[in-house]
């Protein structure tokens, strides 16, 4: 492993931009604004963040009287264990094999388990900022409202750190496997992000089924389960934990601190971590450069074209808002790394989304058909209208859009291209992707319960036209400081903060679209004005915003260095 | 055609001059080569002039019309080759001609002509319908040379141009720049190889530290100089 800790400190600069922050804050002193902003938007979280370890308290109380109160443990690992396995698949995916640097890498004189490792080590830190605001919060209010001591808090600190190994080990081993085996000529890129969207929709499918399982009541034995529950200590833990085993380990060795079954545990837990890890180790030196090598290559036909052939491909005057949404789409589709993360996120999440309704018995699914009259379509509307501008607020499409031109920027800022020329056609492709959204959902939804073509017609209108304000405000933050110089795309989507603030703002908005939806049914309005009123109310806010990022993009674009 | 009034340029709130009060002016029909030892300011005063850095002071103007004022329509009058050759990998070589086609609203005919045009002369026709992430280093930068010449500009500013290009490749461009100042247009060019520069251009900028330090044609230039030799000898003394 000679090399690794230089490869693993340079890792964490990079990945971190440590050197270019202390560059750009000490040494140039330039933007110092954008560390208070940061500062700022993280304070705003506080008072959702105290709701959310109130509601774990919550939780904690009413999990006690059943005696079932390690479940909050569980659900706190198991919920953070998948997250990672999910989230670590495109992780690994970009970092592993995406990355530009790897070029400088592969040809030094280092294993390539050594590099798989420093990779693997940032990727885990990484993971942690991830994981933490999880775990943090649950594993504390489980150990105060317990009043629990110092041997506790010790387990909470070896778990913490051994968290994140059993699931980005095992999506990096799947990862590997799978890129050695679609390392071929051709359209290697696109297989390779269809597989992977697919590969995290099967695991969310095991998921749902062996949850489905585990968690099935027998008809008629309500009374007793319940009876069971409350007299076997957290005897649910086994049912829930079932889908990934790890959580059960690591659950068990917190609640049973003080004894050998839960030392038993935790050694399971770590020892089975550790075993996993080096597994991965072994796998590597086997399968890594032969997935990796010649997966950025780029076949060219070099084809002799005559000039009628060539005079086909040269296109009649385009609009620039035309030529600009057809060059983001096709370079948004032909970069893996952007399209697993915006369309394979249009696509993931709600599958995602939809497992608490396919995990639990069929109830919600029949509460839901049999909610769906006349008397409640107003409703049903509007909430799928909303969830179409939940995805468009979640997929980064908008909060990347300048982020993403990289170090090409600079084509579209030389260009004699009107500024709202050039937001129009980044507006569309992002409206364009979130038609895709709405196919899917509709789709989902029709198998569930026959739609409406009512509802078809107003949560695909309602649905666009109250996304772009999102899309719009996305692009104001993305502009406001776009991460331009980067030579990993992945820095662009994945590693950009500006996805997270827009989410934000984005909850925001949909909070202001609830209260609208409210107060639209409690005046009793007719459902036709309503919607109108609704799709009054979004187009105001697009041309009002649209005018407000044509004024500051303007500003910005001659600004940028 | 292209007139830069006292620019300033600073970096790190003013600790650094990148460039210090320059002027110059580009006339037609002329090349204007842009030296300067590395560090000297000369991208980023090619920067400047095609928007994409703002100055702190000064005055920029294309055939007479302000930048700031006029950006759209100036826009429209030069194109610009950076050095470095970013350029979207991810479009094939024709995809991308098209864009900027469309970006500067090129007639088909007229994109039809010099798309043709170029690509045979640059020997890229073969390799217009691959993806430019399979292009050469060389390649990259003939197709953003293309895509600049489309618009068929009345300044063509070009940061390093011969960098990296096989030789055919820059004899045939060094031609091209002739043809336009024959046309009546210009080039405005920054190099390090001060042969090309001696030979090519009809005046010179040396830039040093930001500030340009000599300017005019080879002749005034051996005038400032005591070792009057070569554009070599007079770069060397000046910049020393």
């Amino acid at each position: 492993m000679r090399g690794l800790g230089s490869l693993i400190k340079m890792h964490l600069n990079v990945n971190f931009g440590i050197s270019a922050i202390r560059y750009k804050y000490f040494k140039q002193k330039k933007e110092l604004w954008q560390p208070v902003i940061f500062f700022i938007a993280f304070l705003s979280l506080l008072p959702i963040y105290i709701g959310f370890i109130n509601l774990l308290s919550g939780a904690f109380g009413t999990l006690k009287s059943i005696n079932q109160e390690g479940v909050l443990l569980l659900i706190g690992i198991l919920g953070s264990q998948i997250i990672l396995f999910i989230f670590g698949i495109s992780h690994i995916f970009s970092k592993f094999y995406y990355a530009e640097d790897m070029q400088i890498l592969v040809p030094l004189p280092v294993k390539p388990s050594t590099i798989l490792t420093a990779r693997f080590f940032t990727v885990m830190i990484n993971e942690y900022l991830t994981v933490f605001p999880i775990i943090l919060p649950i594993l504390l209010v489980y150990g105060i409202q317990s009043s629990l001591s110092g041997l506790y808090w010790l387990y909470c600190i070896l778990i913490i750190f051994a968290i994140p190994v059993i699931p980005l080990a095992l999506s990096t081993i799947v990862t590997m496997i799978f890129m050695r085996y679609t390392n071929i000529k051709g359209k290697r890129d696109l297989l390779r992000v269809m597989g992977g969207v697919l590969m995290v929709v099967v695991i969310l499918g095991i998921q749902i089924i062996t949850q489905r399982t585990a968690s099935n009541i027998p008809q008629g034995g309500e009374a007793e389960y319940i009876a069971t529950l409350i007299n076997e200590r957290n005897i649910l833990i086994n049912q829930m934990g079932i889908s990934f085993p790890p959580s059960i380990w690591a659950s068990n060795a917190l609640i049973n601190f003080n004894n050998s079954s839960g030392l038993f545990s935790l050694l399971t837990f770590v020892g089975i971590s550790v075993l996993i890890f080096f597994l991965m180790i072994s796998v590597s030196e086997k399968v890594f450069y032969k997935g990796l090598i010649g997966g950025g290559e780029v076949s060219s036909k070099k084809k002799n074209l005559s000039n009628k052939q060539l005079s086909r491909k040269i296109e009649k005057i385009r609009h620039p808002i035309l030529a600009v949404l057809e060059k983001d789409i096709k370079i948004l589709i032909r970069t893996p790394i952007f399209l697993m993360n915006s369309i394979g996120s249009v696509i993931i999440i709600p599958v995602a989304l939809s497992i608490p309704l396919f995990s639990s018995d069929d109830m919600i699914l029949k509460t839901i058909t049999d909610f769906y009259t006349s008397n409640n379509i107003i409703l049903v509307n509007l909430i799928m209208a909303g969830f179409i501008m939940f995805i468009a607020a979640n997929n980064g499409i908008g909060a990347t859009a300048f982020s993403r031109e990289g170090k090409q920027f600079w084509i579209l800022r030389v260009a004699p291209l009107k500024v709202e020329h050039q937001l129009m056609g980044k507006i569309l492709s992002s409206a364009l992707v979130q038609i895709l959204a709405l196919i899917i959902i509709i789709g989902g939804a029709s198998f569930i319960l026959p739609l409406k073509l009512s509802t078809i017609i107003v949560v695909t209108i309602l649905g666009v036209l109250g996304s772009i304000p999102i899309i719009e405000i996305s692009m104001l933050i993305d502009i406001a400081r776009p991460i331009l110089d980067w030579d990993n795309p992945q820095k662009a989507v994945k590693q950009n903060m500006n996805v997270l603030f827009s989410m934000l703002v984005g909850i925001v908005y949909l909070v202001g679209y609830t209260v609208l939806c409210y107060t639209v049914i409690k005046i009793e309005l007719n459902m036709i004005a309503s919607y109108l009123l609704i799709g009054l109310i979004f187009t105001v806010i697009s041309v009002i915003l649209f005018k407000a990022l044509s004024k500051f993009a303007t500003k910005r674009l001659r600004e940028i260095e | 055609m292209l007139k830069l009034e006292n620019v300033s340029k600073s970096y790190n709130n003013g600790a650094l001059k990148a460039v210090d009060n320059i002027s110059f002016e580009v006339n037609s029909g002329e090349i204007f080569g842009f030296l300067g030892p590395n560090g000297a300011g000369k991208t980023t005063t090619l920067k400047m002039i095609v928007g994409l850095l703002k100055q702190d002071k000064g005055n920029i103007s294309i055939n007479g019309m302000d930048f700031e004022k006029h950006s759209l329509e100036t826009k429209k009058m030069i194109s610009y080759v950076p050095d470095n050759h970013e350029v979207y990998e991810r479009l094939t070589g024709i995809e991308y001609l098209n864009f900027m086609a469309d970006m500067y609203g090129v007639s088909k005919d007229e994109r039809s002509k010099k798309i043709n045009e170029y690509l045979e002369l640059f020997e890229l026709k073969s390799s217009a319908t691959d993806l430019i992430k399979s292009y050469s280093h060389g390649m990259k930068q003939k197709i953003v040379l293309i895509g600049a010449l489309l618009n068929d500009p009345e300044i063509f500013i070009l940061d390093e141009p011969l960098v990296g290009l096989d030789p055919k490749s820059a004899f045939k461009l060094k031609e091209i720049m002739r043809e336009r100042c024959n046309a009546g247009k210009s080039v405005f060019f920054s190099t390090h190889v001060l042969e090309v520069a001696e030979r090519l251009c009809d005046r010179i900028a040396i830039i040093r530290k930001g500030k340009i330090i000599a300017c005019g044609t080879m002749d005034e230039l051996k005038h400032q100089s005591k070792n009057k030799e070569s554009l070599e000898n007079i770069f060397l003394e000046l910049t020393e």
